[in-house]
């Protein structure tokens, strides 16, 4: 095997600087378009309500109001317990998904696995079918006992058929068979080999379907609407859709109830609700630089080519 | 991973002799068989148990005492009853067109956008700046359609939108854009793709950054400029995953995102024609009886469909290029 | 030979200490819900706890009230231990429907969908608590319209709530431009008649929505009951003079509003983009000259809307006539699961609700001497404090009987009376207990709800020109199957309106 010097991504991969610098103008303006809606969105959350209603969503509104946030302020702690919650699904969330995926991928991409087709459509076939929500709901809550119990958000995600493709795709393209070969040849066991080898060079793919996962278990709230009643135990994004539908019904329904009271109908709902996409975008979307890192490192590969 | 140890303990040392018995199979993949355990557990508990409910779509559900199996168990058979309502309207062909129409353009359009921009992408010079397109990039998919919507209003309403002041101060003639059909496939074509471009091309992107710069070395000594590189090496490098999803969006093309058909166009009711969908169909059908059965029904109608697709855009992969096939 | 992959095996190793990290706080989590839920049941383990599920969000101060409430209730049952889970609105329905289909054994549910889930049999059998067990005294204290809507082959699967038994359209107007403008308005009797005070304030005010409507409006100008829901256009008579079932758009009198509401689009005296519209108007802004609105006898007039705007004086002139309706029968219903272990303590719960004004009022208004205080012990007058919130109390219209509640103190005892005098004369809908069994057209029902979402909304917002566009959803509902549907529900009215001689 021979050793090769460490070549940074930079240097090779990168455009001239003439197609660097067009590339680069039509990245940040394609940039500013997906970023437009997101100020929009806090420039509403900002708007006095009734100019709403007069004069449409403006890029820069005639008055300024705080009140949606103010309004969202009642509900601090509990945002904060959601937050916390939220991010505990998420972490552990995503660390079973990718363990079991990036296993079961592995497994079904290696030619020396007996019964690989037969595990390839096992796992296909829940693609294509759906379910149901009722009896998952049944599973979970009288099967698996986990009404009100934070496993109950995540148990039904932490493994993902999608997450076993991309990254069967990706060990069948950058873990050559011939590394794992000379290894074995080596001694080293299945597990050492997964573990030392297989797992370093496919980084990147891991990066990726932990993306996908977290993302995913970030804005899910449908498992908290089925399962969770205890407020500790309510993740933010399903806080925030119930306070938003909460509002919307308090507004809807205020001249239907003669006890009803007079704050009811002051609430800015739509400020309100663009407030919330605020709060609840923010942390995941910064989180994204993070796993950035792990695609962007450069890999040096000693040896052997397919 | 159960499976794998107490089914093996007894059968072993004879394995060790005979690896042609299946129990010898297993115990020379027992390794193997521990990597796919968690997966299958996980498949058997949440989709192969929930899953034979599906028979409901062929009942005529009824509650009965003793939960939902016993109420199962008893409902009457019905046959195909419940998949009638789909195929006796008359807005049939126009839902099929739609939504095979649509899905068709988005995977093409997906396809190339998200390749060109993770190639593009990976050849940037400045890392920084990447991180920041990238990031930017990632924003429209965290919002939901619900909200984007609001922003496609702020351009297009009637009276108060972005796009007919501009019309009306260059002396143009206001469109009523929420009652025109004529540039709606556009509009929804362009916000679905726009939406999409950061989050699907981070799988290209990912992919691209595994290449061995070794390659990369080896064709500059060639003397290969940017344009052969890119297509000798990272086009070649990114085939296998472009046709898994390809595959997979194939399967998936009787499914449409529901909130870019239902909640953009604002449910607008001269719209529903060019933006009604398989899904946006069954739930305005569905949505006031809640019927279980035909629901399923409807599901399962998706999944037949997706099912035949996929196997025949597996049987076309598995011929031209085995490898990349998924089984 | 292995690669060397020392920055590898670090991320590897920080990895790990996240994931014990993030392990470690989840078993806090875990432990601090554990901890707080064993708290909260340790008192009440000799009890029954019955679960009762309902739309909203959880009272800010719910401990304190359901202490007193359960203390209230546990007078008469001592065993019963009463515990409310709130589902927040809009999502109501999706959980709801989950749990019902599911067999949840929930003990008391707020109900939804009724027609649909009795027939299935999705619900405990009441009839015999009514009418001779546990909850008879409730049963009784409620108006017989209710039951006569609720019942299904002579049988009892829901308990209503004594409110509202009969509503009215009407046409709701912002004083602010009545006085500015010198408006008469006690001429307005229907949409045609509002015609000129639209046009006058419209001339001078560009920027306010003149008849405030969204997607969601629906014509109505007559009484009438909707045998299916009104998602379906699908009306009878509710004065029974004409018993035939009708395709609403074909009615002569929705084709004139219709005509009157196209006219008014034409003028811009209502939004331009209303049959997509989702913007709500709020009560107490000038954003709106009129509105639509219901109104029933225990809004005390235009009192119910003068609260929710915040002491706006707005005027409202009611543009149908009251009935006792079937859809006013179902507004709030509550049912037992037939799955519930519970259904004898259930029905206790109910009784309770509906009979003990001390449980109903705490619930509806809060805790005596926080949110409220009396002000005649002896005729239930109250006065509220300025801790009287959103989040310290709950819909009167969805808890309990509304004949108990209290009333507050600038509610006079003419107005007391009047409400009874109208509950009294107001007659019953000719369809009232009519609940057809859908089953046979299900098929044709789903389709017909497909046409009608392209074109309902454009008509009753006056977007489109009716005549033409009727004409072209009319060959469209034929095709869905109309006709069979029609000639269906005919065939039921007729033999239910037979059985009713």
């Amino acid at each position: 095997m021979r050793k090769k010097k460490p070549i940074t991504a930079v240097d090779i991969r990168s455009f001239s600087a003439g197609a660097n610098l067009f590339f680069n103008i039509f990245l940040a303006l394609f940039a500013i378009s997906c970023l437009i809606p997101f100020f929009f969105i806090i420039i509403i959350s900002l708007t006095k309500e009734s100019d709403l209603t007069i004069y449409g969503y403006q890029f820069w509104p005639k008055n300024w109001s705080a009140a949606s946030y103010i309004y969202l302020k009642q509900f601090g702690a509990q945002v904060v317990q959601s937050l916390f919650v939220s991010i505990f699904i998420t972490v552990v969330g995503t660390i079973m998904n990718t363990l079991f995926s990036a296993t079961y991928a592995y497994a079904i991409s290696r030619k020396d696995f007996r019964y690989r087709k037969f595990f390839t459509i096992f796992a296909l076939i829940s693609m294509l079918f759906a379910p149901g929500m009722v009896p998952t709901y049944l599973i979970v809550t009288q099967g698996l006992g986990l009404q009100d119990n934070i496993w109950a958000l995540i148990l039904p995600m932490a493994f993902g058929v999608y997450n076993v493709l991309i990254m069967r795709t990706f060990y069948q393209t950058q873990v050559p068979d011939a590394i794992i070969e000379s290894a074995r040849i080596d001694g080293a066991g299945e597990l050492l080999i997964f573990r030392k080898i297989v797992v370093p060079l496919a980084v990147p793919g891991i990066a990726t379907i932990s993306l996908f996962t977290a993302l995913g278990y970030w804005n899910d709230w449908m498992n908290a609407l089925l399962y969770i009643n205890n407020d500790k135990l309510v993740p933010l994004q399903y806080l925030l859709v119930r306070i938003q539908n909460n509002m919307d019904a308090l507004v809807q329904n205020a001249g239907q109830s003669a006890n009803l009271g007079a704050a009811a109908a002051q609430i800015p709902t739509e400020g309100t609700r663009m407030a919330m996409v605020v709060i609840a975008t923010l942390p995941i979307a910064l989180t994204y630089p993070f796993f950035q890192k792990y695609f962007v490192k450069g890999m040096t590969i000693g040896g052997v080519k397919g | 991973m159960d499976k794998a140890t107490t089914s093996t303990a007894p059968v072993h040392p004879k394995a060790r002799k005979n690896r042609n018995t299946v129990w010898g199979h297993i115990w020379d993949n027992r390794v193997f068989f521990l990597f796919v355990a968690p997966g299958t557990l996980f498949l058997i508990v949440f989709f192969y148990v929930p899953v034979l409910a599906n028979i409901v779509a062929f009942k005529d559900f009824h509650y009965s005492d003793g939960g939902f199996i016993a109420s199962l168990m008893q409902s009457k058979w019905s046959g195909f009853d419940n998949f009638k309502f789909f195929f006796m309207s008359s807005d049939f062909w126009i839902v099929v067109r739609n939504t095979v129409g649509y899905n068709l353009t988005f995977l093409l359009l997906n396809f190339f956008f998200a390749i060109f921009f993770a190639v593009i992408m990976s050849q940037l010079r400045n890392r920084r700046l990447l991180k920041a397109y990238q990031t930017s990039m990632l924003f429209p998919y965290f919002l939901s359609w619900a909200i984007l919507a609001y922003f496609v209003y702020a351009f297009l309403s009637p009276d108060k939108g972005v796009l007919n002041s501009i019309i009306k101060a260059v002396g143009g003639q206001p469109i009523d854009w929420y009652n025109d059909p004529t540039w709606w496939p556009l509009i929804l074509i362009l916000l679905g793709v726009w939406k999409g471009i950061g989050y699907n091309s981070i799988l290209y992107f990912a992919t691209i950054m595994g290449i061995d710069p070794a390659y990369y070395d080896a064709a500059m000594i060639d003397g290969a400029n940017k344009w052969q590189q890119i297509k000798h090496i990272v086009l070649p490098h990114i085939l296998p995953v472009a046709t898994l999803m390809l595959i997979l969006n194939i399967g998936g093309i009787f499914r449409s995102d529901f909130g870019l058909f239902y909640l953009v166009p604002k449910q607008s009711p001269t719209l529903i024609n060019i933006s009604q969908t398989f899904d946006t169909y069954i739930y305005r059908a569905l949505a006031q009886t809640n019927d279980i059965g035909m629901a399923t029904a409807a599901g399962l109608i998706q999944s037949v469909v997706g099912l035949l697709l996929l196997l025949t855009a597996n049987w076309i992969v598995r011929h031209a290029e085995p490898e990349s096939a998924l089984f | 030979m292995l690669p060397s992959q020392r920055g590898e095996f670090f991320t590897m190793k920080k990895w790990r200490n996240v994931a014990i990290a993030a392990m470690a706080t989840g078993a806090m989590l875990t432990l601090a819900a554990c901890g707080s839920s064993s708290k909260s049941g340790s008192g009440s383990s000799d009890k029954t706890t019955i679960s009762m599920y309902m739309p909203g969000d959880k009272n800010k101060n719910y401990d304190e009230v359901m202490k007193s409430v359960n203390k209230e209730i546990q007078k008469k049952y001592p065993k019963i231990q009463l515990e409310i889970k709130f589902i927040g609105w809009g999502d109501y329905g999706q959980k709801y429907s989950v749990m019902v289909t599911s067999g949840d054994s929930y003990d008391l549910a707020f109900v939804q969908n009724y027609p649909t889930n009795a027939q299935k049999g999705a619900y405990a059998d009441m009839t015999d608590y009514l009418k001779n067990g546990v909850a008879k005294k409730a049963y009784e204290s409620v108006d017989p319209a209710y039951w006569k809507g609720l019942t299904i082959k002579d049988k009892i699967y829901a308990f209503p709530i004594n409110a509202n038994v009969f509503a009215q359209n009407a046409l709701a107007f912002n004083p602010t431009f009545i006085k500015k403008y010198n408006l008469d308005i006690s001429k307005v009797n229907s949409y045609a008649d509002a015609t000129p005070l639209l046009e006058k304030v419209k001339k001078s005010e560009p920027s306010v929505a003149g008849f405030a409507i969204g997607k969601d409006f629906k014509v109505s100008d007559q009484a009438l009951e909707y045998p299916v829901t009104n998602n379906y256009p699908i009306v009878v008579d509710s004065s029974g003079k004409d018993t035939k079932v009708h395709n609403l758009y074909d009615l002569p009198e929705t084709q004139k509003n219709l005509e009157t509401l196209h006219e008014w689009y034409k003028k811009g005296l209502l939004p331009k983009d209303a049959a997509t519209s989702t913007t709500t108007y709020n009560l107490q802004d000038d954003t709106w000259f009129m509105r639509q609105e219901t109104t029933g006898p225990m809004d005390y007039g235009n009192t119910a809307l003068k609260n929710a705007s915040n002491g706006k004086d707005i005027q409202i002139r009611p543009i149908t006539d009251p009935y006792k309706s079937e859809a006013q029968a179902q507004v709030a219903l509550w049912g037992i699961s037939k799955s519930s272990k519970h259904k004898k303590e259930a029905m206790e719960v109910l009784s309770e609700l509906n009979t003990n004004p001390k449980v109903l009022n705490t619930l509806v208004w809060g805790l005596e001497g926080k949110q409220w205080n009396f002000t005649d012990k002896k005729d239930g007058k109250i006065k509220t404090t300025k801790d009287y919130k959103p989040g310290y109390f709950m819909g009167a219209w969805m808890m309990g009987n509304n004949s108990i509640l209290y009333t507050q103190d600038s509610i006079t005892d003419a107005q007391i009376a009047k409400r009874d005098s109208s509950i009294k004369d107001a007659k019953e809908s000719a369809m009232l207990g009519f609940l057809p069994d859908t089953s046979s057209y299900k098929t044709e029902l789903s389709n017909i709800s497909n046409v009608y979402s392209k074109y309902g909304p454009i008509l009753d917002t006056g977007t489109a020109d009716p005549i033409p566009t009727i004409k072209k959803m009319d060959a469209e509902l034929k095709t869905a199957g109309m006709d069979k549907v029609l000639a269906a529900i005919q065939k039921q009215y007729d033999a239910f309106l037979a059985a009713k001689k």
